[in-house]
């Protein structure tokens, strides 16, 4: 019988630092935009990913421990543990991963949710592969073949997302039949496919609880642009907190940080966005005059758009 | 033929405890060269070292990690009952 507890931790915890530093690196390019470069890397994200399994937080147990005891079959040798510590790790890391990117966009959270609606509708399911979620048709869960990679996904062509009633059906259909990828599509790649797609016109009305409706999210970043330019006048110009030009600079970059999002994401640093319109602003004068203010306006518009999106 | 994760997984890290038919496919075949490539830099990245500053920021966001030296070998990961 093996025995993992709390005694020593320790290779325990660098180990899945190591497993989460690999598969955070495998997914690069989706993650490069939740890294502010001057801070944060790789390797402070696999941290960041792992450390809920190892604090109790409230609870009797490690995270780590409660899935090492009611992990099925119950592990008895070592190939086993490395493989659930794997598991375990890849998951965690795309939990992290899904919250961040979902923090950074509204439209990635709202249509995550529209996507997942879209599943449970149409009876089919979710299951993870080599640290990535997939959507399968029905019945098992487990995935026994190659599935499609990120580039082969994107050469998907898009008439093959124009068909609102059918469209995950009419998606497994063209991977049984055009290509020799088991038929399970990737989430976050779709959801992102999907963005795209949207943000050049077409509509999914059958994504959405209501479904009449269809949207164009050009209009509703449009609206959240509005909501904060409302802001800047009545709260920041009105009362002296803002000069009338530092707030035409602030408009400017949220202007920028909405085409941002509209394109894949916004950097975590709003530094980098309001530095291009004022003279030598440095990170030590943003922090103290200006951080508070562009982070609240970006909220704004995030629960601006976000509210749109639902309607 | 049907392929899990757990498959690509042994193949990498435990070849001696994957069925030899799909040990034989995979060895013959292109087609999970990504898979096999990733586990295999895994498996490589779990037998490295980890910088001193990276212990310490560990130990920071981590209350539970201790970075002390001798508490880190792997061997006292696992221990038989």
């Amino acid at each position: 019988m093996f025995e993992f507890n709390e005694g020593n931790l320790n290779p325990g915890i660098e180990r899945s630092f190591k497993i989460a530093a690999q598969y955070l690196r495998s997914i690069h390019q989706r993650v490069c935009k939740l890294l502010n470069y001057n801070e944060s890397t790789i390797e402070d994200l696999a941290i960041d990913s792992v450390a809920p399994l190892f604090l109790k937080n409230g609870g009797f147990e490690l995270p780590v421990i409660r899935a090492f005891n009611n992990w099925q079959p119950p592990i008895k040798t070592d190939e086993e543990f490395t493989f659930f510590l794997n598991k375990v790790v890849a998951n965690r890391v795309e939990q992290h991963i899904t919250q961040l990117l979902k923090e950074a966009d509204p439209l990635f959270a709202t249509l995550l949710n529209s996507v997942s609606y879209l599943i449970r509708k149409n009876g089919h399911a979710k299951t993870k592969y080599l640290g990535k979620v997939y959507i399968i048709e029905t019945g098992t869960k487990k995935i026994t073949g190659k599935v499609i990679d990120q580039d082969s996904f994107n050469l998907i062509p898009a008439s093959h997302f124009s068909e609102d009633k059918s469209l995950l059906k009419n998606l497994f259909f063209y991977l049984k039949t055009e290509t020799e990828f088991y038929p399970a599509i990737p989430l976050n790649a779709f959801v992102y496919r999907f963005k795209e797609l949207k943000s050049s016109g077409y509509a999914f009305s059958e994504m959405t609880e209501s479904p009449e409706r269809t949207y164009e999210l050009n209009e509703f970043v449009r609206k959240g642009l509005i909501a904060v330019e409302g802001k800047l006048r009545a709260t920041y110009v009105a009362y002296n907190k803002l000069s009338k030009k530092e707030a035409q600079k602030f408009f400017k970059a949220l202007k920028d940080i909405s085409e941002d999002l509209l394109n894949g994401g916004v950097k975590p640093g709003l530094y980098e966005y309001l530095k291009p319109h004022f003279d030598d602003l440095t990170i030590e004068v943003y922090k103290k005059k200006y951080h508070y203010i562009l982070e609240y306006l970006f909220k704004i518009m995030r629960s601006t758009i976000a509210d749109e999106l639902k309607k | 033929m049907e392929i899990t994760e757990k498959d690509l997984f042994n193949y990498v890290f435990y070849k001696d405890t994957l069925d030899g038919e799909k040990t034989g496919f995979l060895e013959n075949s292109d087609l999970y060269k990504e898979d096999i490539d990733f586990y295999s830099s895994l498996k490589y990245y779990l037998s490295q070292e980890i910088s001193s500053g990276l212990k310490e920021k560990i130990a920071q966001k981590i209350p539970a990690y201790q970075n002390n030296p001798d508490l880190n070998r792997d061997k006292l990961f696992i221990s038989r009952g």
